[in-house]
């Protein structure tokens, strides 16, 4: 019997959330993906913080069209696609100050999901950069990835604002599978707390089990790069956050490895979600 | 009383055929049993005439939208006005079954039917609905004082400034003797005060005259209550609601727009989404 493969790169998508804003969640998956692309393998960046989108900011890139333009007819992905470095590392930048797009509505994320499904396709990994916040579109992304990447800070108020994201997508969604970062954590020892606080929190009173992706330790190194706006894989490739990073990266692509049939078979990204009609 | 035209008219084919679709729609979807064709149950013959479709254009149309099962009885020129003569008849009591004869705005009951399609459709939707209730304040004495015929025309210029002040599609209705309503689809209180009171302004502007030449205006006071579609809630309650409202108005000395409390504001958060406190305290507790 044939079997259709729907996914022949066997892409791997994978959304980046926080709840709160402010965590450092853009620059890891832009870190991420540079630490992907070192290790050889393509990659797309997709901004999907609609509204209040900062990738081209942090890559002092100023792209001419960005994914709301998408919408439009007539514009293909690759017209809107930014290539970051050579042999598949590109970004799809999204358009920052236009308020009706935070929430998409049902119909423009048909639309736009039809439009990219091909695009996405030719990369081994595709990252999705979702906004801070839970609104429709966060939600939306958030479950139509194959993973998620949960960034949270020690903070209380980053580890409450994670927590009611994971909460509403798995008790109102289905989505049982998170893995976590923490991310701006002083030392081991903090990171270890902060993911046991969350993780313990989850297991308790949502029957979850998270998975602990690792940590990435402050590091003034960041701060420089973003000021240079240049990922901080490229402005300090041995710091101290830089190597975490690599250290993300490298699980992320195991997992990948280890799962390249289940992906074969699935879609990239997967249906979206049906809305509520009661 | 126009006669029919000799020329068969494709314009009156498509009016033909979208009524058969809706009383189709409606006897197989509400009442499926209608739909069924049981034998014993009670027949009934439905006949609507169409000017302008002949016998080659029905069988045309018979056959391209297998409406095949439908009888169809070419009238000649003797039966057609007499049978005209019904169909107007039974439409303009069509039309008083839900317009008010004085003023021709909805009436109560048509009033009622779209108050409850809105109040679904808001449940549904999760799209406001506000229903604004008015009355005109001291009527009794407008009556008394300039006379029936001067009351009269109050009520219509009321109607005829609602109609104008209100958007196209919200309907304009009077519920009483001199009590009116306005149903706004889409909008809360904010929106539908600001509505509200821009008629209310309108109106205050109109100039009447009484039987003895006296120049007088009139005012009127409203209650408004929205309802976003989150709690369970029937006509009568928002009716309530609204009521209370324009009582309210008319206390704190008429002529004025007054809202209702919201009765579902205190519904919009999902309870199995929130973060509670033992839950925060798990999370950053000491």
């Amino acid at each position: 019997m044939r079997h259709e493969m729907t996914n022949v790169n066997r892409t791997l998508s994978l959304a980046v959330l926080s709840g709160k804003g402010g965590v450092g969640k853009t620059n890891l998956a832009l870190n991420v993906g540079y630490a992907l692309h070192g290790a050889g393998h393509s990659l797309l960046l997709m901004d999907c913080d609609l509204g209040l989108a900062n990738l081209d900011v942090l890559l002092g890139i100023s792209p001419e069209r960005n994914l709301q333009d998408l919408l439009r007819d007539g514009v293909r992905p690759r017209d809107v696609v930014v290539a970051l470095e050579q042999n598949g590392l590109d970004v799809l930048p999204a358009a920052s100050g236009v308020p009706e797009l935070v929430e998409m509505d049902e119909d423009m994320q048909g639309l736009l999901f039809q439009k990219v499904t091909d695009l996405v396709g030719r990369y081994q990994f595709l990252l999705l950069d979702l906004g801070a916040g839970i609104n429709r579109t966060v939600l939306s992304f958030a479950q139509t990835a194959r993973h998620r990447l949960v960034v949270v800070t020690p903070e209380p108020t980053s580890l409450t604002d994670s927590y009611a994201v994971i909460k509403v997508l798995a008790t109102q969604h289905g989505v049982r599978d998170f893995w976590v970062v923490v991310n701006q954590a002083a030392d081991v020892r903090e990171a270890r707390e902060t993911f046991k606080r969350l993780s313990m929190a989850c297991k308790n009173f949502l029957d979850l089990d998270l998975t602990d992706l690792g940590f990435v330790r402050q590091d003034p190194t960041l701060t420089e790069a973003v000021r240079n706006q240049t990922p901080l894989l490229k402005f300090a490739p041995k710091s101290d956050a830089a190597r975490d990073i690599i250290s993300l990266a490298v699980k992320v692509e195991r997992f990948r490895s280890d799962n390249l049939d289940a992906l074969a078979e699935g879609d990239i990204l997967g249906r979206l979600p049906r809305p509520k009609v009661d | 009383m126009p006669m029919p035209e000799k020329k068969p008219d494709p314009a009156a084919g498509t009016a033909l055929l979208a009524d058969i679709a809706a009383l189709q729609q409606a006897l197989c979807g509400q009442y499926s049993e209608a739909c069924s064709g049981r034998n014993g149950s009670p027949t009934l013959g439905v006949f609507r005439l169409f000017p302008g479709v002949d016998l080659s254009l029905w069988s045309r149309l018979s056959r391209e939208h297998g409406l095949s099962h439908w009888l169809t009885l070419p009238l000649d020129e003797q039966a057609y006005p007499h049978l005209a003569l019904y169909q107007d008849a039974l439409e303009r009591l069509t039309y008083q079954t839900d317009h008010d004869p004085l003023t021709s705005l909805a009436n109560r009951r048509s009033f009622e039917r779209t108050l409850d399609l809105e109040i679904e459709r808001a449940r549904r939707s999760r799209v406001p609905v506000s229903l604004a209730l008015l009355d005109l304040d001291d009527f009794k004495t407008v009556n008394d004082t300039h006379g029936h015929p001067a009351g009269d025309l109050v009520l219509r210029r009321l109607a005829e400034v609602l109609e104008q002040g209100k958007r196209r599609y919200d309907l304009a209705a009077r519920i009483g003797g001199e009590e009116f309503a306005l149903v706004l689809s889409g909008v809360g209180l904010v929106k539908s005060a600001e509505i509200l009171e821009r008629i209310l302004e309108s109106f205050s502007t109109v100039r009447f005259e009484g039987s003895g030449g006296e120049s007088f205006s009139v005012t009127f006071s409203v209650g408004i209550a929205s309802y976003r579609g989150n709690v369970e809630l029937a006509v009568p309650e928002l009716v309530s609601l609204a009521d209370e409202a324009l009582y309210r108005a008319k206390r704190l000395g008429k002529n004025r727009v007054t809202v209702a409390p919201l009765p579902d504001v205190d519904k919009v958060a999902n309870e199995a989404t929130l973060v509670h406190a033992n839950e925060k305290k798990f999370l950053f507790g000491k």
